[in-house]
């Protein structure tokens, strides 16, 4: 039923085919495609997904996660900024 | 849900930082992102301009979308959150445009048409969105409830009604002319 046609609709959708929506023009194209190229080309470098580690110095990012493990020491801890 | 066989060659593009992808994602879907954005903001222009936001969006956040579990609803989802936004600007902007502009366009050349075209773009610009989006994919694109259903991330049973009561309301609207 769900895609079935809807045969009572029939003539309202034939109305409605008397119109059409128009396609995107070349030019339109041209000017989407070179604009995200462009953008593509600005933004490629090596990806890094997740996390980004890099704005923890080395020690806090161990001490994280070793905060996080089940067996982790209280000592180890997160610090956290202001104590 | 199944896997479009494309999605690999487009997901391969995307994550292998290839720009080669821009083609792939506009031949794929600009017609449909083009019929959808009009559907919602019932412009042309405004429809053109969300759709060069969108493709933005898309390449900014490729890797994202290599990783995505459905391209297409993903994808749409971008389209719809950007079309949400310019109608929220025009909202909050009380310089900006009030008056709609065309965008449906005669199927034949005839210029007896023109006035049919103009009463089906007011009646279908008077519908709820949602049912417009539903009724503008399956007459304009030619796209099954399954297919909308897909796009838009939503059940088939949800399309199907939305088409019904746009459907309803349309049949209302245009009484005279059936």
């Amino acid at each position: 039923m769900k895609n079935a046609n809807q045969p009572q609709y029939d003539k309202l959708e034939k109305l409605l085919t008397k119109a059409r929506l128009p396609e995107p023009s070349p030019e339109l194209k041209e000017r989407i495609t070179a604009e995200t190229t462009r953008i593509w080309k600005q933004s490629s470098g090596p990806y890094r997904g997740g996390f980004p580690l890099s704005i923890c110095p080395p020690n806090q990012g161990l001490l994280c996660w070793l905060s996080g493990l089940p067996f982790a020491p209280v000592a180890t801890a997160c610090p956290i900024a202001g104590r | 849900m199944n896997e479009n066989p494309a999605d690999n060659v487009l997901r391969t593009a995307l994550a292998g930082n290839d720009p080669k992808a821009v083609d792939l994602l506009w031949e794929r879907y600009a017609k449909d992102l083009l019929a959808y954005l009009q559907a919602i903001l019932c412009s042309l222009h405004d429809a053109e301009d969300v759709l060069q936001m969108v493709f933005v969006r898309i390449v900014r956040r490729r890797h994202q979308l290599a990783k995505a579990r459905c391209l297409d609803a993903y994808i749409f989802r971008i389209a719809r959150n950007e079309a949400l936004r310019l109608i929220g600007r025009r909202k909050s902007d009380s310089t900006a445009k009030n008056t709609s502009d065309p965008w449906l366009i005669k199927s034949e050349s005839n210029s007896d048409l023109q006035d049919l075209v103009d009463s089906l773009q007011m009646a279908l610009a008077r519908l709820p969105q949602t049912q417009r989006e539903v009724i503008v994919m399956k007459t304009y694109r030619h796209k099954t409830f399954l297919e909308i259903a897909r796009l838009l991330g939503l059940s088939q049973n949800t399309v199907a009604s939305r088409y019904r009561y746009g459907m309803e309301k349309l049949r209302i609207l245009l009484e005279n002319l059936i």
